[in-house]
């Protein structure tokens, strides 16, 4: 009730209270030289106050309810947003949304379905009803009935009793009883659509139009956890092509040089058997020997790091683990790693720090000739700092371009790292090691285990 | 509107003992001063019966209706 509009009542309220005293003083009159005549009245004047106490207490616990009730669902709502956040598995998210949403508004049950563009079911959790029955029960809902009335037509519903609706086809078997039903669609932008329903309201008046509201408010937050989960699915699929593009442009560039070298170093052999250079020959064919065992051991490198994949063994600390301990295996260097645990990154950052740690301790293994290598992963004022040290000769970085032999170890790092937003630099003195430090921007990410595509 | 606090079994109650203090006010004769009260009384049950909603039970927060909204 709006407030001026209580004013009015309240006013019209007195007058009338001082009316009734008025009445009742003048019906008791006669009697008021006696004790039962006074306290005759005293109720009177008792009792009318109780009415425009009642009256005020009334709506005072109304707006007190009507806040109380909106803190909840704020409350609810913060908490089914939260999960939006620091989860990713959809139907996690939707879950704790459907529990949230039947909590608030006092259903036993609850469902969300989500429906992709062919129709077919993407996601569909419950509430309310355990594993065992919802097997029993077969399939989820697709919309036959009332429920196609939010799903497939996009429109809400709110029911006391659900047989009395003209698209109601009853429940399938081992169903439990339902009546009062609260139905709303889920609106997305991409091509998913969905129904968010509750039923067997606590309250024997069923739902309201204020918790029909407070549903769609739900809704809306499920639609977000359904689109950001499909955003997350393509930032993937992305991340993957992406990844194999460079793969595949890594190999072109690597493999046209190694073949180029192999061509000129042929050219030179058979120019020298020619003019019966034997030995000048030998020291070519030697030095295409060396060239042929570096390809090899560029190849096997690469399909260990292929392998050694992002996800297939856990976070990307331990995909860098396993590869350090295969890589230790493989070289017969010493290799340690540490990793601050703590540290959560962006799938596609995860993926490029492992790149990068690959690129350079295949290049700790081609180049410096060191008896120690270690990688350490730590946070440093907001980034995430990625460093791959040496005890090995290290080299002249103005050296790099005059190289005889193919290097493009350096600028594909170079490339990852800028590639997600970073720096990378090489510190480098001959005969004192080398160190190649990567900064990458730390992103949150969903968990602090960190997550793999 | 304020929210209905009698069940149909408190408001027939009401509504009947509304019905005997009108009989008692206006048509048993009592004593003077019994008839008065009644006559004055008599619309307290008789007006909270037939709307359904009592000022007391709303003052201390009572309501004899079955378990609604935000109770």
């Amino acid at each position: 009730m709006k407030l001026k509009r209580l004013r009015w009542l309240a006013l019209a309220g007195l007058l009338l209270y001082l009316a009734g005293v008025e009445v009742a003083r003048k019906t008791l009159e006669p009697y008021f030289n006696s004790f039962a005549g006074h306290l005759v009245m005293d109720v009177v004047v008792a009792f009318g106050m109780m009415v425009v106490f009642g009256l005020a207490f009334e709506q005072l616990a109304n707006l007190y309810r009507r806040l109380e009730r909106q803190n909840r669902e704020l409350e609810a709502l913060r908490t089914a947003s939260l999960a939006v956040n620091v989860e990713l598995a959809l139907d996690a998210v939707l879950q704790r949304v459907v529990e949230q949403a039947c909590r608030l508004l006092g259903a036993r049950y609850g469902a969300i379905s989500v429906l992709d563009a062919g129709q077919r079911i993407l996601a569909f959790v419950t509430t309310g009803i355990s594993t065992e029955d919802r097997e029993q029960i077969g399939r989820p809902p697709e919309g036959r009935g009332v429920l196609g009335v939010p799903l497939i037509e996009g429109q809400r519903i709110r029911l006391r009793n659900l047989s009395s609706h003209p698209r109601s086809v009853g429940f399938p078997a081992n169903h439990p009883a339902m009546s009062s039903l609260l139905a709303v669609p889920i609106i997305c932008q991409g091509p998913f659509r969905g129904n968010l329903y509750l039923a067997e309201s606590r309250f024997a008046d069923g739902f309201s139009e204020e918790d029909e509201e407070a549903l769609v408010r739900f809704a809306a937050t499920a639609a977000v956890a359904i689109e950001l989960s499909h955003l997350h699915e393509r930032l993937r699929s992305v991340a993957v092509s992406d990844e194999r593009l460079h793969i595949a442009h890594e190999m072109h560039d690597g493999m046209a040089q190694i073949l180029a070298y192999v061509n000129t170093k042929a050219q030179a052999v058979e120019e020298h058997l020619k003019q019966g250079r034997t030995v000048e020959a030998s020291a070519q064919i030697g030095q295409l020997a060396v060239a042929a065992r570096e390809a090899y051991a560029d190849v096997r490198e690469g399909i260990l790091g292929l392998r050694v994949g992002l996800g297939e063994h856990g976070t990307f600390i331990e995909t860098l683990r396993t590869y350090v301990d295969h890589w230790r295996e493989q070289n017969d260097v010493e290799a340690t790693i540490e990793v601050d645990p703590e540290i959560s990154l962006a799938p596609p950052v995860e993926l490029q720090v492992v790149r990068i740690v690959q690129e350079a301790l295949a290049n700790v293994r081609k180049h410096a000739r060191a008896h120690r290598v270690s990688i350490a992963i730590e946070r440093s004022e907001g980034q995430m700092r990625v460093t791959v040290a040496d005890d090995g000769v290290g080299f002249d970085p103005a050296a790099l371009g005059r190289s005889i032999f193919p290097r493009f170890g350096l600028s594909t790092m170079r490339e990852r790292a800028t590639s997600v937003g970073g720096i990378l630099r090489v510190e480098t003195t001959p005969g004192k090691g080398s160190k190649v430090v990567a900064e990458l921007p730390v992103v949150a990410s969903s968990s602090p285990e960190g997550s793999m595509p | 509107m304020p929210n209905l606090n009698l069940a149909p079994w408190d408001r027939g109650l009401r509504i009947a003992v509304g019905l005997l203090l009108l009989y008692v006010g206006f048509f048993a004769s009592p004593s003077g001063l019994l008839a008065a009260a009644c006559r004055i009384f008599l619309w307290l049950p008789l007006l909270t019966g037939i709307v359904g909603w009592c000022p007391v039970y709303a003052f201390f927060g009572w309501s004899t209706k079955s378990k609604m909204r935000h109770e």
